[in-house]
């Protein structure tokens, strides 16, 4: 074998080698965000199986709005501010009803309008309060709808008259 | 014996601008798709950690629909803009333009953070049928699609 074929051989196996090397480094690491991402997906579903809200009772103060609410699933629930709360109802405007539908963000003092607090966390099994400030007190009589969704998905409709 | 020594260094060189040559080639080859392979891995990552839900749709009128989409996955939808809306009787989704002419629909924010819930306005050119069962359905760009089904009232 001459020399040039040794030199053209050894060089060839070194790029196969290098190439096999690169292309097995990106494999892996696909390999591993692809893995992270399913294992994120299933802790997704898992806690989204194991999340129940239910709606105990209600009151209403003012243009206060306060729903009791239990944790029926085996989730810790605490992530408030990933919470969504959509609330439509009629608003009493100058003795006008006036249909109302927001978006309330959370809080954690004092609740003012448009926005909620909660009384505690929500472990299994627990109960806890929840405050929503309406803008203007509701036109008494009428229809309303209060959506609470965790951060993990599943929620609670609630539907009454105000 | 000068000759075969001036030979084998052609061959050598020759050999040697050869193999750099498919190097060459095969290296782009590979990068071109370790490249592609990357980019539909976190395509496909970003899909499983993609999870957004509508979670409350109502008309506040005979022509506008007013959602509010949460997302509960862990990946963040980037250029709400660039969603797909569809919105119609069950069975008759038709496709609605972006900021456009009705029938359109617009978004309160441009991105979707993880807990973060946006406000879609849903603008009709004719109005809805009181009574009537209505559905939206909501693609993000990444291809992960939620509904929702409301009567209007």
């Amino acid at each position: 074998m001459g020399f040039s074929q040794v030199i053209g051989l050894s060089l060839i196996a070194f790029v196969v080698l290098s190439l096999a090397t690169v292309y097995g480094a990106t494999a892996l690491r696909d390999q591993q965000i692809y893995s992270q991402a399913e294992q994120e997906r299933q802790s997704l579903y898992e806690a989204q199986l194991s999340t129940q809200i239910k709606v105990i009772s209600w009151s209403l103060s003012g243009n206060l709005l306060s729903l009791e609410i239990s944790n029926n699933g085996s989730t810790t629930l605490f992530q408030y501010s990933h919470f969504s709360v959509v609330v439509k109802y009629y608003a009493n405007v100058s003795d006008v009803a006036s249909l109302s539908l927001s978006q309330y963000s959370y809080v954690q003092g004092k609740v003012s309008p448009l926005t909620w607090n909660a009384s505690s966390i929500l472990e299994p099994d627990d109960v806890a309060t929840i405050t929503i400030g309406l803008p203007y007190p509701p036109y008494r009589g009428l229809p309303a709808v209060v959506v609470l969704d965790s951060n993990y998905g599943p929620g609670v409709v609630w539907r009454g008259t105000l | 014996m000068a000759s075969e020594i001036i030979s084998e260094s052609i061959m050598v060189i020759a050999t040697i601008v050869l193999v750099g040559v498919l190097a060459g080639a095969l290296f782009y080859t590979v990068s071109t798709m370790s490249t592609s392979m990357a980019s539909y891995t976190v395509l496909q990552s970003q899909r499983l950690t993609t999870d957004v839900q509508i979670v409350y749709a109502t008309n506040t009128s005979s022509t506008q629909i007013v959602a509010y989409v949460q997302n509960v996955g862990e990946s963040t939808v980037f250029n709400l803009g660039s969603s797909q809306v569809y919105f119609g009787p069950q069975g008759g989704l038709q496709q609605l333009g972006f900021n456009s002419v009705a029938p359109s629909w617009t978004t309160s924010s441009s991105t979707l953070s993880p807990g973060q819930t946006v406000k879609l306005t849903l603008t009709l050119s004719s109005p809805l049928t009181q009574g009537q069962y209505y559905t939206i359905m909501f693609v993000t760009p990444t291809g992960y699609q939620t509904e929702y089904t409301f009567q209007v009232t």
